[in-house]
């Protein structure tokens, strides 16, 4: 019988074939389920087209100058959507008890988170992708040119890819997909609304204004705006580092934690 | 001169041969010995007093196991009974909360990854991915378990026809039908050799045709030297494979023995009967 493996057990992988066989699994995912990528990268590119088009007139003289602004704002927002998938990918997987096969193998503990960011990496690149081509099919020529839209979306990609571990530790917390998802809306919509994405805090109320201030997603959309336009302010993307690496302190550990209890 | 030289030589010659059969003979010995000793050092499972607690509800309380190397064990019990908990422990899933366990000589606990090299599970506590075709499974746990690429692609052909699942290979799971999910979950734990199989109720849905392939699978496990342990709430199923079996009542072993055994000892004629006068005894006792 063919269906019994015989002679000796292969060696187990190593924690980077470990890792590589999981970022493997994701993409495999991505590709098999792309809805979960284009349910949430609507809105963002709603947003893009109905600003642009509806309100870019009254906001900036012409939809054709306005886009400029939005348009950084917009590529932060449809990232920071995305990335909620990390957490849900995760919730998922301790339900339906996949979880369960991996902890029986004789693998590199974190390899599973680990490989799910590979995937997570994919993800973050196609959404910024698309809020880019589609800006540049408005017209949208970002001043920075190739190397401002590269290290915009570096930099994007190192912010998404801290929070993540946010939404792993969400997805971990709390029962089920759906509770993620609408926790992670809850959460998400106040901080890319309440931010600088589509006008000026200078309008505000100040309590608003406060808070717009304090918003990492402002900075975060400051930043964005610098690098595309190729003058790019060393203080907040210096400020954006720093708060990405403080959220990778606080919830990978936390994320690890949780695994370890509740996978 | 010349004979006492070649006289010395032959000597020499059979003294070296003698010497080296001595060496042989001892390292023959001594393999053999050590062969034996590894086989018979360790059962392949042994548990003491086992506990888990899940809020408020003892899951598993005290139990009691031990599974010879080499055979096919029965772990029978109604649905709550604590069977799958058990399997998680033994197979590294969950901490006990009290007691000790052993799988193939390393504590669970202490030494978890050294049981995880040596074991494989598949059933209830262990699933496949629904997203992927059946065949992307078993190439992705392939490559988890230590197989090369190709390693990987040949034993997830193999599998899939063993299995009857090669005409649904590159379909996603989620179009499965309960019984293929159930084979392919097999599957995944056959990709690689084990020295001891958990297989959760293996065949839970399945039809009898698909039911009687998967006992030829345990047997032929068995008789590759593994040891199985499985769940089921079949004693049919328990009553034809398993060389023993465990009844488990609210997180304990009510019963234990060969199935013979249980029949003589209750002086019930099948099973069935067996099972049900236990549980019930138990289910009385306990209210």
């Amino acid at each position: 019988m063919t269906v019994i493996a015989v002679g000796t057990r292969p060696e187990p992988p190593g924690a980077w074939t470990a890792t590589l066989a999981f970022g493997y699994r994701a993409l495999l995912k991505i590709r098999h389920v792309p809805e979960q990528l284009f349910d949430v990268i609507a809105i963002p590119v709603v947003f893009t087209l109905m600003f642009t088009y509806l309100l870019g007139g009254a906001l900036a003289g012409s939809p054709g100058r306005y886009l400029p602004f939005l348009l950084p704002g917009t590529l932060v927002m449809a990232v920071l959507l995305v990335s909620m998938y990390a957490g849900i990918g995760l919730n998922t997987d301790v339900a339906k008890g996949i979880t369960g096969r991996f902890r029986s193998l004789p693998v590199w503990r974190p390899a599973p988170v680990a490989g799910a960011l590979l995937g997570d990496v994919a993800r973050y690149l196609i959404a910024a992708g698309l809020v880019t081509v589609l800006g540049v099919i408005m017209g949208y020529r970002p001043p920075g040119g190739a190397p401002g839209v590269l290290a915009g979306t570096g930099l994007l990609l190192v912010f998404a890819l801290c929070l993540s571990w946010a939404w792993t530790a969400l997805g971990l917390l709390l029962r089920t997909a759906q509770a993620v998802m609408s926790t992670g809306t809850v959460l998400l919509f106040p901080l890319t609304l309440a931010s600088n994405v589509f006008v000026q805090p200078a309008t505000m109320p100040g309590w608003l204004q406060a808070f717009v201030r304090l918003n990492p997603v402002s900075h975060l959309v400051t930043a964005e705006r610098g690098l595309l336009a190729g003058h790019p302010a060393a203080g907040q993307v210096a400020w954006v580092l720093l708060a990405a690496a403080a959220l990778l302190a606080v919830f990978a550990p936390l994320t690890g934690y949780l695994y370890a209890r509740r996978a | 001169m010349d004979c006492r030289a070649s006289d010395r030589c032959l000597r020499l010659l059979a003294w070296a041969s003698a010497m080296h059969h001595l060496i042989l003979d001892s390292l023959v010995r001594d393999n053999l010995a050590l062969t034996t000793v590894t086989e018979k050092r360790y059962p392949a499972i042994e548990a003491e007093g086992l506990r888990k607690r899940f809020g408020g509800t003892e899951a598993v309380r005290g139990l009691d196991l031990t599974v010879a190397a080499g055979s096919i064990y029965g772990l029978l019990g109604p649905n709550g009974a604590g069977k799958t908990t058990t399997v998680k422990i033994l197979a590294t899933l969950l901490r006990p909360d009290g007691g000790r366990a052993a799988v193939l000589g390393h504590d669970v606990v202490r030494d978890a990854a050294a049981v995880r090299r040596k074991i494989a599970l598949a059933g209830q506590a262990a699933t496949v991915d629904e997203d992927l075709t059946g065949r992307e499974n078993l190439l992705f746990l392939g490559l988890l378990s230590g197989l090369s690429r190709s390693g990987a692609r040949a034993r997830a052909a193999d599998l899939l026809e063993a299995f009857d699942l090669a005409g649904a290979a590159r379909k996603q799971v989620k179009a499965y039908s309960g019984g293929m999910r159930r084979r392919l979950d097999l599957a995944a734990s056959f990709l690689v050799p084990a020295e001891l199989y958990f297989l959760d109720e293996p065949t839970t849905g399945l039809d009898p045709a698909a039911r009687a392939q998967v006992w030829q699978i345990v047997r032929a496990a068995a008789d590759s030297g593994s040891t199985v342990l499985l769940t089921t709430q079949y004693l049919e199923e328990a009553d034809r494979l398993a060389d023993r079996v465990a009844v488990i009542s609210h997180g304990t072993v009510a019963a234990e023995g060969t199935p013979a055994a249980l029949k003589a000892n209750t002086g019930k004629t099948t099973l069935d009967e067996v099972f049900l006068a236990l549980t019930q005894a138990t289910e009385g006792s306990t209210v």
